[in-house]
């Protein structure tokens, strides 16, 4: 008897034991994340101090925090032309990777024979996981030569034509497509097939159901692909940075050209130059990681409001 | 014209109405051709990209795949590089699988479903989604700060190169292990 109730308590010490330890493991979540936010951003902010102010930060783009180029040697922090850069490669490649997602990923759960389904499922699956250093690398040895001889007479044969957003977009594009397709083939498949059959048997052609039945059941599964296909599109370094290859946003901002010269963005920026920097410099090119930690925070609140929603899951 | 509206038009003849119902049906067969042509189209396309990466990779890639000299520890080959991303992944996923794993036990088998843990999912799918050039930056100035990793890797302080881009590598694959207890969640559910 009392080796019985030793043992239980035993258990039961053991219990607890492993439910603290346990429980500090979870809250270690809680508490990297924090960390993240309050080391980063209590750096973000000392650049404001040191001679920069915040309207000049977010709307002005002579990105020169070391003052090496200016005369008087005075630092300029204007972030305009990096953070338009990171908006403009993002908006175009999500905007063209959307559709092709969507169409891909309706093709997979509604039409696609299902040989062609096991031979497309691992090829989605690999490339979800492909290091992004790949895709970059890929993009800086073939797409930008290819964009160099096509583009080459528009920029007047100039050495670096076919570096930039252009080719930083295609890249992403290949980066993000089965980030989104993915997620979508899951909100797809999350619809019951009782609302497919019920719209076949109201005489629906196929694609009648995929549009009035099957899209709009799935359009918060699908409207929070899109948003972590952006999330992790805006947040994209080596891939971009390979491709971009500029100090600063082109003379010539306005023309069609201005896709395919040297130019700049948040990550690659950072990448690039945040190991050299010293002092405020330093300092400025934590208030752009703070930006993109915001810009990522803010994306993942919405992926969850809307798969909050969502009625299918 | 809808079905509906076909079938409130009284006044007509049956010819008229099946005639209008079969040029209906026509049109609708004609519009899901088309839309299921367009998917297999853009199915297609995404496929070729696909596809196209990875026929390049092995064409460009495979002889020296395949050459045992190009894992060579020398500095003519990626033996060392090879060594230090397994390195780095073997070690990151020795100490996190525990961790993970345990998080995600707790949430699922201990935790009672509250306020405490919807924060602890929160902030699972915030790390998630974090750039990894921002943990990079943290991991860079503030576990160098204030780990004994400061002396070892002083020395690699003058090129970025050697630093900034490893160490996003690490710090992103120190983390991305966290993602894992999604996973786990769906094996304690097992």
């Amino acid at each position: 008897m009392q080796v019985e109730q030793q043992s239980s308590r035993a258990a039961y010490t053991a219990d607890q034991v492993v439910r603290i330890v346990f429980f500090i493991c979870a809250l270690l979540l809680v508490v990297i994340i924090v960390g993240v936010f309050v080391f980063v951003g209590s750096n973000a902010f000392k650049v404001f101090s040191e001679g920069a102010n915040l309207g000049t930060f977010l709307f002005t783009s002579n990105w020169d925090p070391t003052g090496a180029t200016s005369v008087s040697g005075a630092p300029s922090f204007g972030a305009g032309g990096l953070i338009l850069g990171s908006l403009v490669i993002t908006f175009f490649s999500v905007l063209i990777a959307t559709p092709l997602s969507f169409g891909m990923a309706l093709f997979f759960t509604e039409i696609c024979p299902l040989w062609l389904a096991r031979i497309l499922q691992p090829l989605i699956e690999i490339f979800t996981g492909m290091p992004s250093v790949v895709v970059g690398f890929l993009g800086l040895v073939v797409l930008v030569p290819f964009l160099q001889r096509l583009v080459g007479p528009l920029e007047g044969g100039s050495a670096t034509a076919g570096f930039g957003w252009g080719a930083a977009i295609l890249v992403l594009i290949v980066m993000i497509l089965p980030t989104i397709i993915s997620v979508s083939i899951d909100a797809l498949r999350a619809v019951p097939v009782s609302i497919r059959e019920a719209s076949l048997a109201l005489g629906s052609t196929r694609w009648q159901m995929m549009r009035s039945a099957v899209i709009p059941a799935a359009t918060s599964g699908l409207a929070t692909a899109v948003v972590l296909g952006t999330a992790r599109a805006i947040g994209e370094t080596l891939a971009v940075s390979l491709v971009l290859f500029g100090s600063g946003l082109p003379k010539n901002l306005f023309t069609p050209s201005v896709f395919f010269q040297p130019n700049v963005n948040i990550t690659q920026l950072i990448a690039t130059d945040f190991g050299e920097s010293l002092g405020a410099a330093r300092d400025a090119y934590f208030t752009l990681a703070f930006i993109l930690l915001v810009i990522s925070f803010i994306f993942v609140c919405i992926s969850r409001y809307l798969a909050s929603r969502s009625v299918y899951r | 014209m809808s079905t509906q509206q076909i079938a409130q038009q009284p006044e007509q003849s049956r010819e008229q109405r099946d005639a209008q119902l079969s040029r209906l049906v026509q049109r609708l067969h004609i519009n899901n051709n088309i839309a299921v042509g367009i998917l297999w189209v853009v199915a297609a396309i995404v496929a070729v990209i696909f596809v196209s990466v990875i026929v390049y990779l092995l064409i460009k890639g495979l002889a020296y795949f395949i050459n045992p000299a190009f894992y060579d520890t020398s500095s003519a080959g990626v033996g060392r590089e090879i060594f230090n991303t397994f390195y780095v992944l073997i070690l990151t996923e020795i100490l996190l699988i525990p961790v993970a794993l345990a998080a995600a036990i707790y949430l699922n088998e201990y935790a009672r479903q509250g306020l405490l843990v919807t924060a602890i999912h929160f902030a699972a799918e915030t790390l998630a989604g974090v750039p990894t050039i921002v943990l990079g930056l943290f991991a860079l100035d503030f576990l160098w700060g204030c780990v004994c990793l400061k002396m070892h890797l002083f020395q690699y302080r003058v090129n970025y190169v050697r630093v900034v881009l490893p160490w996003e590598r690490q710090s992103g694959m120190l983390f991305v292990p966290l993602l894992f207890h999604q996973h786990c969640l769906e094996l304690s559910r097992a």
